[in-house]
């Protein structure tokens, strides 16, 4: 590639402060893609901590392992063998943690795994063995969605459509609440828990803009571009972001499997027919639309 | 002397990342030739300016390199908390990945450095964030100060 312009001396001049750059700070930079992943997610969890403290909550780091806050980074790791965050203030208290796994209310077999997820004080973290979870060996831990006030989602790259979308899908199976009347007190307001919130890295487009405003504006979430630039993307519009106002026990009213007045499940073997869709096997007539209309919410619109 | 300048970031990074940056500055370089040779409004601005097909090329390396590394390390060693969570409390994540006031002792000065580096050639901050690469000439070209409306310097280094 050679410059049209010959010789630029601009071009010399950034090679040379670029060259310095790697000659001091090439270390610091060579880190693995995971790592990198890791860091993003926790800028975040920052992020949504310092939101918290400029509200006046208090912070208060729970189970740290010789002084330091271990971070649960897998769902395969039993919480209670890692840190998490205790939140008080305006008369009751909440817990972050990171990576559990939320249960659907809409079924007991959607289980997913928000990086950052706030929930109602003393949410049960259920603890199960399951036959078809490491041949049930391992534990498989998880949090009823009835319990989840906000699971956030964090994208270190550039956002695009199907992410904004699915994140919607995320919204709408993890929260409970989700057309009780705590969803009719969410607004754009300075005080309250970050609604549901998926943090993406790089800015966006306006297009990208344009439809992320339209999906805040029909769904109780937030869409916030730019966390590359640190906390300063969400301070700077702390204001303007969907917030859910502070009360005790805002997880939802929603039915949650494990709970005594929810049918009991249909057996294993049907379920797992009914997703072997390839297999050419026999599926039960019953299965997909059937399934799913007897257990669905009424619809919340 | 653009490719020589991707050479020079590349050959920091890990494998995964290294893919991840020359997927980044070679889709962008890709999509200014074809603004170039389609003789695009936003770009005939921009070289007006002074902004020639390789200085873009330079920025669009600068853009990436932002984009797939300094970014994720600002979004956690940019961002403080009144607890000390991060800093005075140790965040371990993982068995190698610390984040404290000692890491962040030695991320901090590169951030500054390349935020540097960036501000000394005469770029503004939030060009290395825009991931479109026809945003990024539009930006350049009409010499928009802030992406954003309101930047205000809002973002410094504190």
């Amino acid at each position: 590639m050679s410059s049209p312009g010959g010789d630029d001396r601009w071009v010399a001049a950034v090679e040379a402060r670029s060259a310095e750059f790697v000659e001091r700070f090439g270390k610091v930079c060579s880190i693995s893609d995971k790592a990198l992943s890791g860091i993003f997610e926790v800028g975040c969890f920052l992020t949504i901590v310092g939101d918290y403290e400029r509200q006046g909550l208090v912070v208060e780091a729970r189970n740290l392992v010789e002084d330091g806050f271990r971070y649960l980074t897998t769902p395969n790791g039993n919480p209670a063998n890692f840190s998490h965050l205790k939140l008080v203030g305006e008369g009751a208290s909440w817990e972050i943690r990171q990576q559990v796994r939320v249960c659907s209310h809409w079924h007991d077999d959607v289980n997913f795994t928000p990086d950052i997820v706030v929930v109602d004080e003393d949410a049960e973290i259920r603890t199960e063995k399951d036959q078809d979870y490491a041949a049930g060996k391992r534990r498989f831990f998880r949090v009823n969605a009835s319990s989840v006030v906000a699971a956030h989602e964090c994208k270190s790259m550039t956002g695009f459509p199907e992410l904004y979308v699915s994140f919607v899908g995320m919204f709408l199976m993890g929260h409970a609440w989700y057309g009780d009347p705590v969803s009719k007190s969410v607004a754009r307001q300075s005080r309250g828990h970050l609604a549901p919130s998926l943090f993406v890295g790089s800015e966006a487009s306006n297009l990208h803009r344009r439809m992320m405003t339209a999906l805040e504006s029909q769904f109780p979430i937030n869409l916030l571009s730019g966390l590359y630039r640190g906390a300063w993307a969400l301070e700077r519009k702390a204001g303007q972001v969907n917030r859910i106002p502070f009360r005790a026990k805002i997880g939802g009213t929603a039915p949650q499997c494990g709970d005594d007045h929810v049918e009991p499940e249909r057996d294993r073997a049907t379920a797992i027919a009914g997703l072997d869709i390839g297999s050419g096997g026999e599926q039960p007539a019953h299965l997909g639309t059937a399934l799913f209309r007897d257990r669905r919410p009424a619809l919340r619109c | 002397m653009s490719q020589r300048l991707a050479k020079l970031f590349g050959d920091l990074l890990d494998q995964e990342v290294k893919r991840n940056f020359d997927r980044c500055w070679q889709a962008m370089c890709r999509d200014l030739n074809y603004l170039f040779e389609q003789k695009d409004t936003r770009v005939v601005q921009a070289s007006a300016n002074g902004w020639t097909l390789e200085r873009l090329r330079v920025i669009a390396i600068l853009n990436s390199f932002n984009r797939v590394v300094v970014g994720p390390l600002s979004a956690a060693y940019r961002t403080e908390t009144k607890s000390g969570l991060g800093r005075e409390t140790p965040i371990q994540y993982g068995e190698r990945l610390e984040i404290s006031s000692k890491t962040a002792g030695r991320v901090r000065p590169a951030l500054d450095a390349f935020e540097r580096l960036a501000t000394e050639s005469g770029l503004k901050r939030h060009w290395l964030n825009i991931s479109r690469t026809s945003d990024l000439v539009w930006a350049i070209g009409s010499r928009d100060d802030d992406g954003e409306g309101n930047d205000g310097g809002q973002e410094s280094n504190e």
